[in-house]
């Protein structure tokens, strides 16, 4: 059927797909219906199909298809509109025109013509970059802002393909060209990848028909990305030096994740860093920093930036205040010479702070005790500078300075301040040394000095006199010199006295030995009872001075009032410790202690009262005496003064020593006639007889009794500085005991020392003569209740007593009128008033029960000057 | 024509013997379609006749009765006279020219399908013969001479050719006209022109012999002609008298001639130019 009037359609299929070829067998009437369907293709006779409906239903039509042509490849659909002719598994010769003839029952019979063409797909497509090599990989990186250059080519195809590009969904290149080798090309050029395209899909399609999906080739761009953000976070204020802070930095917008780096300043910082991977392209660094004094106003900078990407850093700096405790250094003034600083000289120190924030507190310290702004003493702290004017040897030592801010103190190195001086005795008292006669005495002379002393010389002292003593009898080494002295005549007792020399001169103030002719050792002091149960005590002494001889201890217990003697005890070595038991519940004792050696005993020690669970009438009667008793005598002793007074005016012109011998007599003086006057009991005072003994040598009120003959009495108690040697400037003489040297080691000695002050203190005054009288009349401030006793069983005891109202009386400086008054005033008034009997009597029994009741006859005398 | 047929099975091809279809018919007369086969043993299942790609006569033996028309313009089938190998158009109109194709299946299985087509052409003749207009009893040489050769109305046109003493003329002196069409049936008119100057050498022993010949394909063939005196010469030819004499014979012989068409067709339907030439032939 060649007849051009027949409707054609054109059809297509694809090689090895499917195909459909359309025949429209609905009848034009309706009481029409199919016959018969063949189908033909090009001018051939036989039909490749046939659909034979005669006599049948259609879905029982009978169906064959030629083998010549489709075979089992093709099946007639009568049912869809329109029929259809599917074929199976298209083939290149499948093309062609085909002819479909309808044979209705009644109707004219319908010729279709379909025109049949075979699609051939492309090849699959093949990317290539511009240097030609094949982009296999589905991802491709590229860096933002570079361009894209690819050539997608394809092989094959019929008809040939339109060769696309596709981004995303969006056409961007439908420019290809056939090439006579059977390929068609697109050649791609896109500009300026950037953030936006991460991840976009660039696709090249080839294809040449609708009906099978195209061939096509993706490549997803993997797209490396600058760092858009990098942050420090947290940048504190401040940051204090030597903390470890731990320091993240956050950088966004890097893919791959970010390389983050740490600068201080231009250095890299290589130490410990962790970095963490976040999500959205986040990555974050931690830095462990210990930020320095260094540090301060430098700039700490995180660097953020794709390897991949050349000059993608980006950089978030922060200037760091570093805050740390101030760095002090201190030093000796510069035009100082450290090793040549003299007392006197004025110097200074340079303390030189380092501190951020500024130091609120600058403070000195020498040897670790602060100093403060002192002109008087010539301490002078300025801006940072130290200056001590005048330096005195105590002011030697380590120096410091210590400023302190918000972080904290800041301590300087030391500095040593050596100052030189002359050499100065390293005891300040003068010792006491007894000997007997072709004794020699070892005298150690030590004396601190800077430089150390080099040499020294002795000189002796007596009567005025001063001699030489021959170098031979002194042995010298650094510091120290020894002298071994034995007194052959009484011309040689007497003071002797040690200079040190070195570079900055000779000692000042010698150091000096009294050496006294060996006598009775002197009286134990400081006693004390303790421990004391029904029937027993302990009893605690220190001892004295032992004469130049060595001593024993004796202790004697009489119970009173018969006055029987109950126990003897003695101690041939110190310490001087007692203990009695075995007493009789109910009994009252008197214990009286001695120190011994061969020249005889020393003034006993008398502790009285000592009372077990007896009855107390008789010690607040004694008491209550006492109190009377003292009261008495200073009332006498301030009308004494009085009498007195123009006298002493005159005495204190006198020489030293004149002063000395005259003024010890008064004491005496007017403790004889208080005793005298006024003991209630009328009790014979034997202190007045005591007293005799200096007024022997020198007082001319005093007449005594006579004087040596008591020496192996030990009822007479000899004034002691008849074993004296007389004094010269030192105060007080320093003995020493085998004991007391003992004691001095322990520290016990500055108890002794302390007691013996309290008397010397007034005894100076009056000895010395330089100080005003006043000192005459100043209370001695101790709490002592003192005993005095001339003799042993027989005796009745007599005592002495310094009232508390001591404790109130006014320092050396108070004037003397006023003193006298008020003291003479409040005892007045005690002795008037019943009611303030009762005031006394407890204030004495509040001593009572202190176990320290020591006496001795020399310091009863002084108190009571 | 017919496909190829290249069985080798038991089953034989079919073949297409012959399909006569006539090139040119008279309008109102009939006209037998042929459609000849041979089916080599196997069935027949249908003929089927085409118009145009149009069916409008098949023959279904399984059919009762085997024949069925579809009617469509131009086609009047004379069913009682049509078979399954023919089938007659009666009485034929102008649009019933055409294609017409025979079809012929074989029954199941192969239905092998064979089929052949003739082109058919609907003519209506000239009411009148061509005739001249325009022209002089006497021509001296220098005159010109512009006459009119017009046909009678036909369908299709009539295609007219000037002839100057029995030889064609030269295409510069023939002036070409479209065909007037008239009538509600629409036919045709042809004109043809002749213009040229008189020369001595248009005189053949004095006389100067113009000719218009009218014709349709081989179905019409007439002519008509003038002949003019010189100037030397005395007596004066009259063209009337000469036109109606030749005009009366001319009819005749085209009458004649479709006659002998008739016939030619007869023997062979493919050959028709041959008797054409003979008709030629006799008229000069």
């Amino acid at each position: 059927m060649n007849d051009t009037r027949l409707p054609i359609t054109t059809v297509s299929g694809v090689l090895s797909k499917q195909a459909s070829l359309p025949c429209d067998i609905t009848p034009l009437e309706r009481d029409d219906a199919v016959y018969m369907v063949l189908w033909f293709k090009e001018d051939d006779n036989e039909p490749l199909y046939n659909f034979d409906v005669r006599g049948r239903q259609v879905a029982q039509a009978r169906l064959s298809s030629s083998d010549k042509y489709f075979g089992k490849r093709a099946f007639f659909r009568a049912t869809s509109h329109p029929a259809q002719l599917l074929v199976d598994d298209i083939k290149l010769s499948d093309e062609g025109m085909y002819r479909c003839r309808v044979d209705f029952r009644n109707s004219p019979t319908r010729n279709l013509k379909i025109n049949f063409t075979v699609i051939v797909p492309p090849d699959r497509p093949i990317i290539y970059d511009s240097r030609r090599r094949e982009k296999a990989n589905t991802v491709e990186p590229y860096s933002e802002g570079s361009d894209i250059a690819l050539i997608c080519e394809v092989k094959g195809g019929r008809p040939r393909p339109n060769v696309t590009w596709y981004l995303d969904n969006s056409v961007i290149d439908e420019s290809f060209e056939t090439r006579p080798d059977g390929t068609t090309v697109n050649h791609l050029s896109y500009p300026n990848i950037g953030r936006q395209h991460l991840d976009a899909r660039l696709m090249c399609v080839a294809s040449n028909t609708n009906l099978t999906p195209p061939n096509n080739k993706v490549v997803v761009l993997d797209v490396n990305l600058k760092p858009v953000a990098v942050h420090i976070m947290a940048k504190e204020k401040f940051v204090s030096a030597d903390k470890r802070y731990e320091i993240e930095c956050k950088s966004s917008g890097s893919r791959p994740e970010a390389a983050i780096s740490w600068w201080k300043g231009t250095r890299l910082l290589k130490r410990i860093t962790k970095n963490f991977s976040e999500t959205g392209n986040q990555s974050l660094s931690v830095i462990s920093y210990t930020p320095t004094v260094d540090d301060d106003g430098k700039y700490l900078t995180c660097r953020a930036e794709n390897p991949l990407i050349p000059d993608s850093a980006i950089e978030d700096k922060w200037r760091l205040v570093v805050h740390y405790m101030p760095i002090v250094t201190l030093k000796m003034g510069s035009s100082l010479n450290p090793d040549d600083i003299k007392e006197g000289d004025d110097i200074y120190f340079d303390c030189h702070i380092q501190s951020n924030p500024k130091p609120y507190k600058l403070a000195w310290y020498h040897d670790g005790n602060e100093l403060h702004h002192n002109v008087t003493a010539g301490i002078i702290l300025s801006d940072h500078s130290l200056a001590l004017q005048g330096v005195s040897r105590s002011l030697a030592g380590d120096y410091t300075c210590m400023a302190a801010n918000t972080e904290g103190r800041g301590t300087s190195n030391h500095v040593t301040l050596r100052v030189r001086y002359a050499p100065v005795c390293a005891v300040d008292r003068e010792e006491l040394l007894g000997a007997l006669k072709h004794e020699t005495l070892q005298l150690k002379c030590e004396v601190d000095a800077s430089p150390p002393a080099e040499s020294f010389h002795w000189t002796f002292n007596s009567s005025g006199e001063q001699t030489e003593l021959p170098s031979r009898l002194h042995s010298s080494e650094t510091g120290l010199s020894r002298l071994n002295y034995t007194p052959t005549s009484d011309l040689d007792y007497g003071t002797i006295s040690c200079w040190g020399r070195n570079a900055i001169g000779v000692q000042k103030s010698p150091c000096v030995f009294q050496v006294v002719a060996a006598g009775r050792p002197f009286a134990l002091q400081n006693c004390s009872v303790s421990n004391q149960s029904a029937d027993s005590l302990h009893i605690e002494c220190i001892e004295g001075f032992d004469g130049g001889l060595p001593q024993m201890f004796l202790l004697e217990l009489v119970e009173v009032p018969v006055l029987r003697l109950v126990r003897n005890l003695s101690l041939q070595h110190p310490p001087v410790q007692f203990f009695i038991d075995n007493l009789e519940p109910g009994s009252s004792y008197r214990i009286i202690l001695f120190a011994a050696n061969a020249k005889g005993r020393s003034e006993p020690v008398i502790i009285d009262d000592i009372t077990f669970k007896g009855v107390a009438k008789y010690t607040a009667a004694l008491t209550l005496t006492v109190a009377l008793l003292f009261a008495v005598v200073c009332i006498v002793l301030a009308t004494i003064y009085r009498r007195h007074a123009s006298k002493n005016t005159t005495k204190k012109l006198k020489p030293t020593k004149t002063a000395q011998l005259t003024s010890t007599p008064d004491c005496q003086l007017d403790s004889s006639m208080h005793h005298q006057t006024h003991d209630p009991n009328g009790i014979q005072t034997p202190l007045v007889d005591s007293g005799g003994g200096m007024g022997r040598r020198g007082s001319p009120t005093m007449g005594g009794e006579p004087p040596d003959g008591d020496e192996t009495d030990p009822d007479v108690i000899p004034n002691q500085y008849e074993r004296r040697p007389p004094k010269t400037t030192l105060p007080t003489p320093l003995f020493r005991s085998p004991s007391a040297r003992l004691i001095h080691r322990n520290g016990g000695e500055h108890l002794l020392h302390e007691e013996e002050r309290h008397c010397d203190g007034s005894s100076l005054a009056s000895l010395t003569g330089s100080n005003t009288e006043v000192h005459h009349y100043s209370f001695k401030p101790s709490k002592q209740i003192s005993y005095a006793t001339l003799g042993r069983a027989n005796n009745s005891s007599v005592t002495s007593t310094l009232s508390p109202l001591s404790q109130q009386a006014s320092t050396a400086t108070l004037p003397l009128p006023s003193m006298s008054v008020t003291g003479v005033g409040a005892v007045g008034s005690l002795l008037s008033s019943p009611a303030s009997q009762s005031l006394v009597t407890s204030t004495l029994n509040e001593y009572r029960f202190r176990p320290e009741v020591v006496t001795t006859s020399n310091r009863i005398q002084e108190s009571c000057i | 024509m017919s496909g190829i047929c290249l069985r080798l099975d038991f089953v034989h091809c079919i073949t297409l013997t012959e399909v006569r279809v006539p090139k040119h018919t008279i309008r109102g007369h009939a006209v037998k379609l042929e459609c000849h086969y041979d089916m080599e043993g196997e069935a027949l299942y249908s003929v089927k006749w085409y118009k145009d790609g149009r069916e409008f006569y098949r023959f279904v033996p399984r059919d009762d009765p085997p024949g069925s028309v579809f009617p469509q313009p131009g086609i009047a089938v004379d069913l009682a006279n049509s078979t399954s190998e023919q089938v007659i158009l009666d009485p034929l109109d102008l649009s019933s020219s055409g294609k017409y194709r025979c079809e012929v299946s074989a029954e199941a299985p192969s239905f092998q399908t064979v089929s052949d087509h003739g082109e058919m052409m609907v003519v209506v003749l000239p009411d009148q013969d061509p005739y001249i207009t325009g022209g002089r009893p006497r021509y001296q040489v220098g005159d010109s001479v512009k006459i009119n050769c017009t046909s009678g109305r036909s369908k299709p046109a009539v295609q007219l050719t000037w002839y100057i003493n029995g030889d064609p003329a030269e295409p510069s002196l023939v002036k070409k006209y479209e065909p007037i069409i008239t009538g509600a049936d629409r036919l045709e008119t042809s004109v043809l022109g002749l213009e040229f100057r008189v020369k001595q050498k248009h005189f053949k022993h004095g006389d100067m012999k113009l000719k218009c010949l009218a014709m349709i394909s081989t179905v019409y063939w007439k002519s008509n002609e003038e002949s003019v005196e010189g100037e030397k010469l005395q007596k004066a030819p009259t063209l009337e008298s000469r036109r109606v004499a030749s005009a009366d014979s001319r009819a005749d012989r085209v009458q004649g001639n479709y006659f002998h068409c008739e016939l030619f067709w007869e023997i062979n339907f493919t050959h028709l130019h041959f008797s054409l030439k003979q008709l030629g032939s006799r008229e000069l």
